[in-house]
């Protein structure tokens, strides 16, 4: 399902009144770097697969490209120096790492089996297709903003890294009916939106109306 | 908007109208949604229609596969939505990839369509379209959504339009960014891969046929309407004047009229299918729906069929400074000519059709 355009629209409007204040910046920032270091971690974790052949480059490849885009995000930031905001994205944050831990197991081997591989790639593709930020960007927003730039750049990089999760999806685990599979990608998905609705609900909550002085 | 379950799919529908009428269903385009046809459902439920729009799977707010969803199962889906609605039969009425929806319902289930109304569509993929498939496929995976609607925009609509459109633009197209997830056109374009040409099949539909064509359609050109025009017996193709791709935004309420006027003579049985090409009157007011075309359709240019008294331009050719001063002065360019006359050989409408796709495919060719 996706997210109706009434909750986009109501992130959209505190940024045209208020601008991407360090505040909105630091939560975005703190949930997009928990996605990608959530899949990040599967990724980092396959190069230690043995016999995985032609899937591993592609894995591979976009282990780096989600560094990258970390990076950039991270680079560009200008972060709050409030506490609470760090504290209180945690909350928001932790369904995505647990969803990495329910899939790596106790061992942290999860992963290494078929179905833990297949599931691990279905999260991939829940984080690269759920979380979708550039809707909430306002139509004037400054083009030219570093911010609005990564975003936009982050959401591009985004289409062509999860080409990677559609081909693996479609072409492995071939022993498993599709219906099976589809319902098994299903659940990361929703598992996925369902967080990424509660954080963009967290957007929309107060803050202060202007830009946190002390912020770096 | 309400849901029905289909299984393991959910399907997000609106339906206006009162039971017992007689009812239009509405298939999407590639990233269009439900609302987009709000207009059309309020003025054809004025009408005393009962009018259903929703989204396939894969579009707005119904379910989007990861694994993806074959061509043809989009109309298996949408009889299981009558169903759920108790709808025995109804008009349906697709626009581009819901054209070819809609084609799949007439063909594949021909007992629950009791018209069929094929906009800015086709039934197998000229050489142009599919390359243009290709690219937009290339677009998606490379550049993401913001590409293909930048694409979009100025092959669906008409600089006028855009121009008039301007100021708003960029927040429909935010919308659509939002509303539309880009692994799900994907998925929907992808379906295309193992397309089977449907004109083969074209020759199955029996019921009453509406084909409706943007006069300056070039992702859609006419060829393609003409295809299913030579192919579906009780058909009729009407041009929509001014209008590219998407002419149901930008021309609703021609549309709506040519729609209501189809669906209410098939219902009073003067409807008559007899594979020939009109022209829609661009004043929805008037009462006049349409008028016949005249000359070679299949061209841009107006093509008389027979010779015609038409003023011609005529210059010397290049090299002709050698020849008498008497045989070197350019003819007057007001004079008239019998075109018929011309020097210059002509293609005959009558040779234009002999050579076009859809011929040769008669033939076998």
């Amino acid at each position: 399902m996706t997210v109706k355009i009434e909750i986009y629209d109501a992130v959209r409007d505190i940024i045209a009144q208020r601008g991407f204040t360090p505040e909105m910046q630091t939560k975005i920032s703190l949930f997009l770097t928990a996605a990608k270091n959530a899949n990040a971690l599967f990724l980092g974790a396959v190069e230690f697969r043995p016999f995985l052949g032609l899937e591993q480059q592609f894995l591979h490849t976009q282990y780096f490209q989600e560094m990258e885009s970390l990076l950039l995000l991270t680079k560009v930031t200008r972060w709050s120096t409030d506490p609470r905001l760090y504290q209180q994205a945690l909350q928001h944050t932790a369904p995505l790492w647990n969803e990495w831990r329910v899939i790596s197991g106790p061992l942290g081997i999860g992963h290494l089996n078929p179905v833990g591989f297949y599931q691990a790639l279905a999260l991939g593709h829940a984080m690269l297709s759920q979380v979708r930020i550039t809707p909430i960007i306002p139509v004037d927003a400054d083009t030219a903003d570093p911010y609005v730039i990564a975003l936009r750049r982050i959401e591009q990089d985004n289409a062509r890294m999860i080409q990677t999760q559609i081909a693996l999806l479609r072409s492995s685990a071939g022993h498993i009916p599709v219906d099976d599979r589809e319902s098994l990608i299903e659940q990361k998905q929703e598992s996925v939106r369902q967080t990424f609705l509660k954080f963009l609900g967290w957007l929309t909550a107060d803050q202060p109306a202007t830009a946190n002085p002390q912020s770096v | 908007m309400p849901y029905a379950q289909l299984g393991r799919n959910r399907v997000n529908y609106g339906l206006r109208g009162e039971e017992g009428r007689d009812v239009i269903v509405f298939i999407n385009g590639l990233t269009q949604t439900t609302a987009l046809w709000l207009n059309y459902q309020e003025w054809l439920a004025r009408q005393g229609y009962r009018v259903l729009a929703y989204d396939t799977l894969g579009q707005g707010l119904s379910t989007k596969p990861v694994l993806g969803i074959q061509l043809d199962h989009h109309s298996d889906v949408l009889c299981q939505l009558l169903d759920h609605l108790g709808i025995e039969q109804c008009y349906v009425a697709g626009i581009s990839f819901g054209g070819v929806v809609a084609q799949h319902m007439a063909i594949n289930h021909p007992e629950r369509v009791r018209g069929l109304v094929a906009m800015s569509t086709f039934s197998e993929m000229p050489t142009q379209l599919e390359m243009l498939g290709v690219a937009m496929h290339a677009a998606i995976t490379q550049a993401g959504f913001p590409l293909i609607q930048a694409l979009l925009m100025p092959i669906n609509f008409s600089s006028q339009w855009l121009e008039m459109a301007r100021s708003t633009l960029p927040e429909a197209i935010r919308r659509g960014n939002a509303i539309n997830d880009p692994y799900a056109i994907q998925n929907l374009m992808e379906s295309y891969v193992n397309f089977r040409p449907l004109t083969a099949d074209l020759k199955k539909i029996s019921c009453p046929t509406l084909i409706l064509n943007g006069e300056f359609d070039f992702l859609t050109p006419r060829i393609c309407h003409d295809i299913i025009r030579l192919n579906v017996a009780n058909s009729r193709l009407v041009i929509i004047q001014h209008a590219y791709h998407a002419f149901t935004l930008e021309h609703p309420e021609v549309a709506m009229r040519q729609i209501e006027a189809f669906v209410r003579s098939v219902r009073d049985n003067t409807w008559v299918g007899d594979q020939s090409v009109w022209v829609a009157s661009d004043n929805p007011q008037s009462e006049t729906l349409a008028t016949r075309y005249v000359g070679d359709h299949l061209r841009s240019i107006y093509y008389p069929i027979g010779p015609v008294e038409i003023e011609e331009w005529r210059v010397t050719l290049p090299g002709s400074e050698n020849r008498s001063p008497e045989e070197a002065t350019p003819p007057a360019p007001t004079s008239a000519k019998t075109r018929g006359k011309s020097a210059r050989p002509r293609r005959t409408p009558a040779a234009a059709s002999a050579s076009s796709p859809a011929v040769r495919k008669q033939k076998g060719e």
